[in-house]
């Protein structure tokens, strides 16, 4: 009876024993990647940091103006080209024959 | 024969003494195990019931880490980047592991060509632990050195501070120093608070604008062939400052190669004598105090000698003229006799409380006192009626003016960006009624004065222009003038004030001549707002439609004591 009692609880505390182990490196394991995670985290922040940087650089008022100049040919709209929804007429008549939904669909196109 | 009985007692009584002492010294363990058992029972009991400390239930991981780079940016009120910090590399040596200097100076000269061969083998060859080499590489330059393998060189992580828009903003940001101390403009009077932090700081400035302002006035300065000029845009309604510009400039990425001249910040540090833009304060306070009506006048046909001082008009019509007439066609003496009128007292009042006898409160520590006449003598009220004999900062003129147009309420000029959600606090300077007359007063200069060309069709403008003569050695220079022209837009509702100034402006051709404000700064705050308008959110309106036509409508008295006159319509 007594031998039993006794195996038993050497049974137990080995099996706790290895349970507190194996806990313990699992721990640790996720420890390691959390810190990994962490300075990937870090490093990635400094790019996106960087990458802001350049996006600015590359966004200066100066550089666009060139750009659209020699790529796009568009020049400061005059007042002319500035309208409200107020000022625009009403639809003719002949063009409310069609239906509402051809007029959006041709709305959408690129 | 000795009696046993008395040996056994002997024996007894040293027994029982010995017993006695181990009893008490049983007891006296007994007590204090009790003691300390009854101690850590307590204890136990305390831990584990009554407060429960040690293990928590719920992990706590490691903060997630955040990237800091030195110093918090700065951004414009959009949000695009005008100052970061990045990290970059520094080359360093330990000349005493540097194998072969000769071989190594060679191959560092290689990826690196920018730097003297000498210096780097002196350098290399010398006794010491520690030498810099290059600082802040770029990751090319890095990639470069690191390629060629030489032992004994190392890098730094170091931070360096960029402004991607180079010279745009350049005297309102400022620079740092290689550690990374702001030593000018927002990076100094900020410094603590941007390495205390990692959240942007925003300002009100909008680069686009600035970007504008900057590209025109840049081209004045070239054409007229000027020392310089500074503009500020400032809304009217927040004291917000848009755009702020000071030529000539610098490029803050690299602070060790900026002249004197260039740092100087015209628009906050600068103060010079505005010239005809005041009489629009002369003006404002004569409406205000109520000394003459919007139908009032003076006689301006003669000149007027003061002491040794003849104040005459540029452009005299040799007529009694009305308030409106003295405002548009700029006359010296109506604005003088205006301020006569006033008094000397009255003045001063109001130029206080427009805020241009005390330095202004912008965020930059370059903020220029304003050079006020000790003792204010009437000749000084006759000459600052029209601008001389006061010299005051753009930023104070420009403030002060949006606070003429605004309805009345003087709001300090700032470089960050206000919340929607908090307004302003403001002062009220003048009467809302004032603010109402000296609007349509502003717009009749540019449709019927001097500030004609200020005019950028659909935007309702309105401005002063203003010429002043440089005090020279020897009195005013008639040669070098500060040219310069205040405008605001839309002239029906103000929401923006902008102020162009050009210093020593020369007449070309194209001007016949004329250095005036009129010639040299009302065209470019033309082009300014036409380009700058519909960024700003600004839809154009038609200017010969009623209700503008209503706002700003304007009665000309022409010839004193008649009521005939003629009815203006400003547009």
């Amino acid at each position: 009876m007594k031998g039993r009692t006794t195996l038993f609880w050497i049974i137990l505390a080995a099996f706790v024993g290895f349970g507190l182990f194996h806990v313990k490196y699992k721990v640790q394991t996720l420890e390691d990647r959390l810190n990994r995670l962490n300075a990937a985290i870090i490093n990635e922040q400094e790019q996106t940091h960087v990458l802001h940087a350049e996006w600015a650089y590359l966004n200066r008022p100066q550089r666009l103006e060139k750009l659209s100049r020699r790529f796009l040919k568009l020049t400061t709209p005059s007042t002319a080209q500035i309208g409200t929804i107020g000022s625009l007429p009403f639809r003719p008549a002949e063009l409310a024959q069609i239906p509402e939904a051809s007029v959006q669909a041709r709305k959408v196109g690129p | 024969m000795i009696p046993p009985v008395a040996t056994r007692t002997q024996m007894d009584s040293a027994n029982r003494v010995a017993i006695e002492t181990g009893r008490t010294r049983l007891l006296v363990g007994a007590v204090l195990f009790a003691v300390a058992f009854t101690a850590i029972g307590f204890r136990l009991a305390d831990v584990a019931i009554v407060k429960p400390t040690g293990e928590p239930r719920l992990a706590q991981s490691k903060r997630s880490p955040n990237f800091t780079a030195g110093q918090a940016d700065i951004t414009d009120r959009n949000g695009i980047v005008l100052a970061t910090s990045l990290n970059t590399a520094s080359l360093y040596a330990n000349p005493r592991l540097v194998i072969d200097p000769r071989a190594a100076t060679n191959k560092l000269v290689r990826a690196l060509p920018d730097l003297r061969k000498s210096i780097v083998k002196t350098k290399l060859a010398s006794d010491r632990g520690f030498v810099w080499l290059k600082r802040h590489l770029t990751p090319r330059q890095q990639y470069a050195v690191n390629r060629e393998g030489i032992p004994g060189l190392y890098f730094q992580r170091e931070e360096r501070r960029v402004y991607p828009h180079g010279r745009l903003g350049a005297h309102f940001l400022g620079f740092t120093g290689t550690d990374g101390i702001g030593l000018a403009g927002i990076e100094k009077r900020f410094n603590d608070t941007l390495h205390a932090r990692t959240k942007p700081l925003q300002l009100s400035i909008d680069i686009r604008i600035q970007h504008i302002l900057h590209q025109e006035l840049s081209a004045a300065v070239m054409r007229f062939r000027a020392v310089g000029g500074t503009g500020v845009v400032m809304d009217a309604q927040t004291g917000e400052v848009i755009a702020m510009v000071s030529l000539p400039d610098f490029d803050p990425n690299t602070p060790n190669r900026i002249p004197n001249k260039a740092l100087f910040n015209r628009a906050t540090m600068g103060v010079y004598e505005m010239g005809s833009t005041f009489k629009i304060f002369t003006t404002a306070m004569a409406l205000d105090s109520g000394v003459v009506g919007m139908r009032g006048g003076y006689d301006a046909s003669n000149p007027i000698r003061v002491a040794r001082f003849t104040i005459s008009d540029f452009h005299s019509k040799k007529r009694w003229l009305s308030v409106p007439e003295i405002f548009m066609y700029s006359s010296n003496v109506g604005s003088v006799k205006m301020a006569l009128d006033v008094g000397t007292k009255t003045q001063k009042h109001y130029l206080a409380r427009l805020g241009l006898l005390r330095p202004a409160s912008i965020e930059v520590p370059e903020v220029g006192a304003p050079l006020v006449p000790t003792p204010w003598r009437e000749i000084n009220t006759m000459t600052i009626s029209f601008g001389h004999g006061i010299a005051v900062s753009p930023v104070q003129l420009t403030q002060a003016v949006a606070s003429v147009v605004n309805g009345g309420i003087l709001r300090p000029a700032s470089l960050l960006k206000s919340s929607k959600h908090e307004p302003v606090e403001g002062e009220r300077v003048l009467k809302a009624r004032t603010s109402r007359n000296m609007r349509k007063l502003l717009r009749l200069v540019v449709t019927n004065g001097t500030g004609k060309k200020a005019r950028a069709p659909g935007y309702l403008v309105g401005g002063k222009t203003g010429t002043a003569e440089k005090i020279g050695t020897r009195g005013y220079r008639a040669k070098a003038l500060i040219s310069s022209f205040v405008g605001v837009f839309p002239m029906t509702k103000p929401r923006y004030v902008v102020l162009a100034l050009v210093d020593e402006p020369h007449g070309n051709a194209r001007t016949h001549g004329y250095a005036t404000g009129g010639w040299v700064t009302a065209p470019v705050v033309s082009r300014f707002i036409s380009r700058a308008a519909p960024l700003l959110g600004i839809a154009p309106t038609d200017e010969n439609s009623k209700q503008v036509r209503k706002a700003l409508n304007i009665h000309i008295p022409t010839i004193a004591g008649r009521r005939r006159g003629k009815d203006l319509a400003s547009f």
